[in-house]
């Protein structure tokens, strides 16, 4: 008995610790949220969806402004719009010894819209039991949590998104937490993302009804916990014409509503909409590598003219 | 009847319907110990020894059947 | 709690020090871990119902002892046996058939237009394990009625029965009469069954979370879209169907099987390499053995002596009858009805041409392979046996119907759309190895047993780290939905 439990012991140290040496391997290119979850606790943050982790550059963003703390702690729609869930998560991942952090918030009518449960009629909580509800640490390196817990793959992905990055790999995430996509950049296959992403925007249409009180709500408690720490900004990201379209139908006066909401909550409103001719997109929805550059570029000169302004 | 009669018996209706004899009959055989004797052809057999001897089982006592040797003892209870 | 999860990892190593050195002083003292550790992973696992398990337990633990009191053949006797089998079928039908049962009739009532009806299905959550638990006790009950046993005064290893987490989720449906005397006496630690069990739960995750987890991805892929699908691609996807199915339960089995071992406590192996199977009936005989002995036991047995006096019909109504309730049994849709006759009616040539075909024993050649007629009917019954998986997999009677239309059309004959291409090379040695090992309770029981100690634990090494890297996502595991 004692000889075997030696046995077994040693055998499942050794399983243990060959689990251990390749969740030390993950890294920006084992998926498109895991690093984010491993870096130390951050100062300033950039909040929101997809739209937001793959547009908004910190690197450029510090640059202009001079500084070298933002994070971008943005993650994709279903799992990250704006509810309890998000903002514990958050919450932890905030450093909060400052008072002067920078916080943009990435809106759109997607992290605002309510979802109804079919059956039930209540509203519907994509997020519950996703990643970011499931990770309780979000500052472990190697995020075992996460891995065990969360990661959508087989683990030999791991090593294998390790050697191929660089190469063909569409998902990569920086060390300011930027979300580096690569898609083919030709015309064609632009067109053909943007026609499908419109289709399936215009079908998501049928699962939304309005603004929900929830979210919105959610979204002011955010801001008031940000604010806090520093100065908040919401910020809405361009997309094309067409996309902008089927957004006016599930939220016509959004605009009015980001302005109405940071006027009572003393954070700052930037609407980049209506710059929306002057960038380029992979499918009318997510900013492109060089755009998002631009814009990045562009926003950082807004918030110094608003923050210049004060 | 003597019992190395139904013994005999009974012998015959097994060959006869797995249609080999590669089994010892004796009192601790066991069907799972011969070759085609399952759940498909026990009936049969069970039919064809009720038929030769002119008797009928009960399924209960079926159930409670063991081995050859407890079969026998069916059926001679049953003469 | 499901065996491939992370958490039944960190639950089986205390459960099992625990079980060897803090509850090993009587057998009632490992009864009372096992039942407690049972308990637990059932709330873990769906805590909603453990109160049904226990009024199960309580129910027909007592029906047996009272039941048994009374005098054979008496009016008591037959009433509380009677209630007992309409108290146990009545649990299944209610929370696994009503809705089935009901929007069946309205199908049948709206047919002809007379009248309109129309139906809203209860929300009626399906309790886990409960297909497995409630035959369990139907069977002991009739073993009690029929004195093929004597009903157990000892509730608590009775609930231990019951309530056991290797087989509480999906088996093996286990009967009383080999299960209790087992873990009614103190059992001692056994080192090899102990090495034994370990490695049946290796080889078991290999088959499940490796082989059929990445199969049951590829699979999902081409039925979800079957519309899109080539004939060809449908019946290869077919045949990977078969394949993933084997290797998700036979391996969920050997980890039940494996795990029990752990606490010396033996259970039985539901699979026996199914797939050299000969014949149909030599193939149920091997697959998911625990409930076809089970039918065979309660349903099959008892229609056939009643049926008995006409001959082969008789026989034939009843492996019909039987084989439509092992289909029903998988759950409540005309899909597992149609399952279930498609198999009986593959069982009357069988029955025509009598028992010749029974011998199962296969001949091997000096290369330990199958003669020519052997390799055939191998391969026949593989092909039956994947044509009435199509029916399983299908949602509905109309989608396998499609997909019967499909395979049957000219694209048959295109080049089937499968990736990765080297899956079918893993699968070959896969059944390669089952080949090799196929007279063992599973594949790799003495295999490497003659290396040396460094060598054999490397390999298990290797396995392991395979299951780690490559184990897929867990997939909800087919048969806990049954």
């Amino acid at each position: 008995m004692k000889q075997f439990i030696i046995k077994i012991g040693a055998f499942s140290l050794l399983i243990l610790l060959s689990i251990l040496g390749v969740f030390c391997l993950a890294d920006g290119s084992t998926d498109a949220m895991y690093l984010r979850f491993t870096t130390p606790s951050q100062k300033s943050l950039i909040i929101g969806a997809s739209r937001g982790a793959q547009g908004i550059h910190p690197k450029e963003v510090n640059r202009i402004l001079n500084r070298d703390d933002l994070y971008n702690y943005a993650f994709q729609g279903p799992n990250s719009p704006y509810g309890e869930i998000y903002l514990e998560s958050i919450k932890r991942k905030l450093d909060t010894s400052t008072k002067h952090g920078l916080f943009i918030l990435d809106v759109s009518p997607w992290t605002l819209g309510l979802r109804k449960n079919s059956e039930t009629g209540e509203e519907y909580l994509s997020e519950e039991d996703g990643f970011i509800d499931n990770t309780n640490f979000v500052s472990l390196n190697p995020n075992i949590e996460y891995l065990i817990e969360s990661l959508d793959k087989r683990y030999s992905d791991i090593i294998r998104n390790r050697i191929k990055k660089g190469k063909n790999l569409t998902y990569l995430i920086e060390d300011d937490g930027w979300l580096h996509v690569t898609l083919k950049p030709d015309q064609k296959s632009r067109e053909y993302r943007t026609n499908k992403k419109i289709e399936r925007y215009t079908k998501k249409l049928e699962d939304y009804h309005g603004v929900s009180e929830y979210r919105k709500e959610s979204l002011v408690k955010t801001i008031q916990f940000l604010k806090q720490y520093g100065q908040v900004y919401l910020v809405r990201m361009p997309v094309i014409e067409r996309m902008l379209a089927v957004e006016n139908q599930l939220m016509p006066n959004f605009d009015a509503m980001m302005q109405e909401i940071s006027e009572q909550n003393t954070a700052l409103f930037i609407n980049m909409m209506p710059d929306r001719d002057s960038y380029s997109f992979t499918d009318g929805n997510h900013l492109d590598k060089i755009s998002g550059t631009q814009f990045s570029k562009d926003l950082a000169n807004k918030i110094k003219i608003l923050q210049n302004d004060k | 009847m003597e019992r190395d009669q139904i013994l005999e018996k009974i012998k015959i209706i097994v060959v006869s319907v797995l249609e080999h004899d590669d089994f010892d009959m004796k009192d601790e055989l066991v069907a799972t110990d011969v070759s085609g004797w399952d759940s498909l052809t026990h009936m049969i057999i069970i039919t064809s020894i009720e038929n030769e001897f002119k008797i009928k089982f009960r399924l209960k006592e079926l159930n409670k059947l063991k081995n050859m040797g407890t079969l026998i003892e069916l059926v001679q209870s049953k003469l | 709690m499901e065996f491939t999860s992370f958490s039944f990892a960190i639950f089986l190593p205390i459960v099992f020090l625990l079980y060897w050195f803090v509850f090993n002083k009587t057998y009632k003292t490992q009864n009372v871990l096992l039942l407690s550790a049972s308990i637990v992973f059932y709330l873990i696992a769906d805590w909603k119902f453990i109160s049904l398990l226990a009024a199960s337990g309580f129910v027909n633990f007592w029906l047996a002892k009272i039941m048994i009191q009374k005098e054979d053949e008496s009016f008591g006797r037959r009433l509380l046996f009677y209630l007992g089998i309409v108290f146990n079928v009545g649990i299944l039908l209610y929370f696994k058939y009503l809705n089935f049962f009901i929007q069946s009739f309205v199908t049948l009532f709206n047919y002809n237009d007379a009248v309109n009806i129309s139906f809203t299905p209860f929300h009626i959550l399906l309790p886990l394990g409960i297909s497995f638990f409630t035959f369990q006790m139907i069977g002991y009950l009739i073993d009690v009625y029929n004195e093929e046993i004597n009903p157990t005064n000892d509730f608590l290893s009775f609930s231990t029965y019951l309530a056991y987490f290797p087989k509480i989720l999906s088996g093996p449906i286990e009967r009383v009469q080999d299960f209790l005397p087992q873990i009614q006496k103190k059992r001692e630690f056994n080192y090899a069954l102990t090495v034994d069990g370990l490695r049946q739960i290796l080889w078991g995750l290999l088959k499940k979370s490796v082989l059929a987890n990445n199969i049951m991805v590829i699979t999902d892929s081409i039925f979800n879209d079957f519309h899109s699908m080539s004939g060809s691609t449908l019946f290869m996807g077919a045949i990977l169907y078969s394949i993933g199915l084997y290797a998700d339960f036979s391996g969920y089995s050997d980890i039940a099987c494996g795990v029990s071992k752990l606490f010396n406590i033996k259970i039985t192996n539901n699979f026996a390499f199914p797939f050299f199977s000969t014949n149909i009936s030599s193939f149920w005989k091997r697959w998911h053995i625990s409930l076809t002995s089970w039918m065979m036991n309660y349903v099959y047995t008892p229609l056939s002596f009643i049926t008995r006096d006409y001959k082969k019909v008789g026989l034939i109504l009843s492996i019909n009858l039987t084989f439509l309730l092992v289909g029903l049994w998988h759950g409540a849709n005309w899909t597992y009805v149609v399952f279930g006759l498609y198999q009986g009616l593959l069982f009357i040539p069988l029955i025509f041409r009598g028992s010749a075909l029974n011998n199962n024993e296969l001949d091997v050649n000096k290369f330990g392979l199958p003669s020519l007629g052997d390799f055939l009917k191998i391969m026949r019954t593989f092909l039956l046996v994947t044509l009435g998986m199509i029916f399983f997999r299908a949602e509905s009677i109309a989608q396998a119907s499609q997909i019967f239309l499909e395979i049957s059309s000219s694209s048959f004959f295109s080049i089937p759309t499968i990736r990765p291409s080297y899956l079918f090379i893993i699968i070959l040695v896969f059944l390669l190895v089952e080949w090799a090992g196929r007279t063992q309770e599973y594949a790799i029981e003495k295999l490497w047993l003659k290396y040396p100690k460094v060598l054999r634990w490397g390999i298990y090494y290797v396995i392991a780290m395979i299951i780690f890297l490559f184990g897929g996502k867990e997939q909800e595991f087919i048969y806990l939905q049954f």
